[in-house]
């Protein structure tokens, strides 16, 4: 059998198109690989087998006559487990939920079944996305996420199942959602290319809201271009949705070839570990071929980790009060979980308030910064994949980062790209990423996809894989 | 927030985001080693302030008792983090025209079909 699984979107398009392959193939290919390869690494919540199959052959039956929906055209895809898909549960990855049938599909779901994209799973996700607080890897009733690249290393979350599926070539590509960190984790430490898209750029409708002002949904892909093809099937307003932005995004762009200036803040690779800014200083060498590079930028002064945690602790608390009033809180599965969200319960307006009056603020000021560059580059995290077994708050303690841009990028709803740029310690993934004003995504992009053009990184596979 | 400290939580804020709701501050503390300056930036007060106690106490009330012995005491720690941020978020002035950051709007919002 052909090897599909760690193809590009657009490679597995043309094998369509040329008729070297069908839909149904590809989809029995990766619900085969979903079934067999998932377990190893507690990724997948629900196989859709029997309603991907239906939709691959209604794909193959227009493509016989003709009819063509664009690259995703069958192409088989994983959602986080927080996207409503009217064919399966919607467990939000909590065992509270497990067994919850939402009515009607997201509008992420609806927008990817008209471009031709084939859902062949629900995937696994950190209970609640994260929103209670979790401090270890076994935060969800689907157990551990685990990173294909060793097993005993957690694969990152909120988002672990996008990440490790696309990491072990389960899925082209996956749909997952960060509102602080849970597109990041997932692709550093899964070694994919992840996008966090404009805070509004897709529609929240249909997707379980931890933080209303803050989440955002995007894609887990093998590459920047995959990123974008995704991006743009899933992009626009929709009435079901307020924060929905008017723009359309489109892809690929046409834009001049051109040098691209890219910032680093001041101190942003330092506590890294070795390998880490070993590879972020390659990284930055490579992208001095096509990019000028201004290091001594700083971040406009706001207290972005206060803010954020305010808003996502008021927000949490609002959106999951029921669980605190029905008692069914305490069947959460990290003991942490079960109490870390009491103290959003009784967070004073007036607190929560000036948190969002201040990140009016804070977002213009960083605007600014952002404004005078294209990107700005960084390690994505300063350290590879966690083990398992340990509490977050003890790992790697040698290692806690730099000057990072993740709060203030998240506050204020700016896109970030993240790509593999390496290997670290014990051969584990590394990744860059690079963060860009609000809807310049397909400048992030453009960058991002010029560096994989010239670096192989992101074709490395994991072990035994 | 001086220059330092402002580096230093923005430093921090790297690991922040897995902590969620409930006290990053209050979890990251074993994490940042023997910085004395950064430690007392996240540390939360040893004694929880009388707002934190009195705040703890509205939770008793409402979900006391579904809660297990100790409980109480990690959510007042919970609750003596969250005030400590929003001290951090009082730091800087804010003028009455600086209005919040949410959506709303007059007209109702129908679900796509």
């Amino acid at each position: 059998m052909t090897e599909f699984a760690f193809q590009a979107i657009p490679q597995l398009g043309r094998l369509l198109r040329d008729r070297k392959t069908t839909a149904v193939e590809l989809a029995e290919y990766f619900l085969d690989r979903l079934e067999r390869l998932g377990p190893n690494y507690n990724a997948v919540v629900t196989v859709l087998r029997e309603p991907a199959l239906a939709e691959a052959r209604e794909r193959d039956a227009e493509l016989r006559r003709g009819k063509e929906r664009g690259p995703l055209h069958g192409i088989p895809y994983g959602a986080k487990d927080l996207l409503a898909a009217a064919d399966a549960p919607t467990s939000w990855g909590a065992q509270p939920y497990r067994d919850q049938l939402l009515q009607d599909d997201a509008t992420v779901v609806r927008r990817l079944r008209d471009a031709g994209a084939v859902l062949c799973a629900k995937l696994a996700m950190v209970e609640l996305a994260g929103g209670m607080g979790y401090n270890q890897a076994f935060a969800s009733f689907t157990g551990p996420g685990r990173t294909p690249w060793d097993p005993t290393r957690w694969s990152g979350g909120s988002s672990s199942g996008s990440g490790a599926a696309v990491g072990a070539g389960l899925v082209p590509f996956a749909i997952g959602s960060e509102t602080w960190g849970s597109i990041q984790f997932p692709a550093a430490f899964c070694g994919v290319t992840g996008l966090r898209p404009t805070y509004g750029r897709v529609s929240r409708h249909g997707a379980m809201a931890l933080s209303w002002t803050m989440d955002k949904l995007g894609p887990l892909a093998r590459t920047a271009e995959d990123c974008g093809l995704v991006l743009a099937a899933v992009a626009g307003p929709d009435r079901a949705d307020p924060s929905a932005l008017p723009e359309h995004f489109e892809y690929p762009l046409r834009e001049r070839r051109r040098r691209y200036r890219l910032g680093v803040l001041r101190g942003s690779s330092d506590k890294t570990q070795p390998e880490v800014r070993r590879n972020f200083e390659d990284s930055l060498a490579v992208l001095r071929q096509f990019c000028d590079v201004q290091d001594d930028l700083e971040l406009p002064a706001y207290p972005y980790e206060a803010m954020a945690s305010i808003v996502i602790d008021a927000e949490c608390a609002s959106a999951f009060e029921p669980l605190f009033q029905s008692g069914r809180i305490t069947e959460l599965t990290a003991p942490e979980d079960r109490v870390g969200g009491y103290s959003g319960q009784v967070l004073l307006a007036k607190d929560y308030l000036r948190a969002l009056r201040l990140r009016r603020r804070a977002v213009a000021a960083l605007d600014e910064l952002l404004g005078t560059v294209d990107a700005i580059a960084a390690p994505t995290l300063p350290t590879v994949a966690w083990p398992i077994d340990a509490p977050f708050d003890k790992v790697y303690p040698d290692y806690p980062g730099g000057a990072s841009i993740g709060g203030p990028a998240n506050l204020a709803g700016v896109p970030g790209l993240f790509l593999p740029n390496g290997a670290g310690e014990a051969g584990l993934p590394t990744s860059l990423q690079l963060t860009g004003r609000a809807l310049r995504e397909h400048t992030l992009l453009a960058i991002g996809a010029r560096y994989q053009s010239v670096t192989e990184h992101h074709r490395r596979r994991p072990p035994g894989l | 927030m001086n220059r330092r400290a402002f580096a230093e939580s923005v430093a921090l804020a790297a690991l922040a985001p897995l902590l969620g709701a409930g006290g990053p501050g209050l979890r990251l503390g074993p994490l940042l080693g023997t910085d004395p300056a950064t430690d007392a930036l996240l540390a939360v007060s040893d004694e929880p302030s009388a707002l934190a106690r009195a705040l703890a106490e509205a939770i008793r009330v409402q979900y006391g008792a579904r809660l297990q012995a100790g409980d109480l005491d990690t959510i007042t720690k919970q609750i003596q983090a969250s005030l400590e941020r929003a001290e951090q978020v009082r730091t800087l002035d804010l003028a009455n025209g600086d209005e919040p950051d949410f959506v709303f709007s007059a007209a109702p919002v129908r679900p796509t079909t």
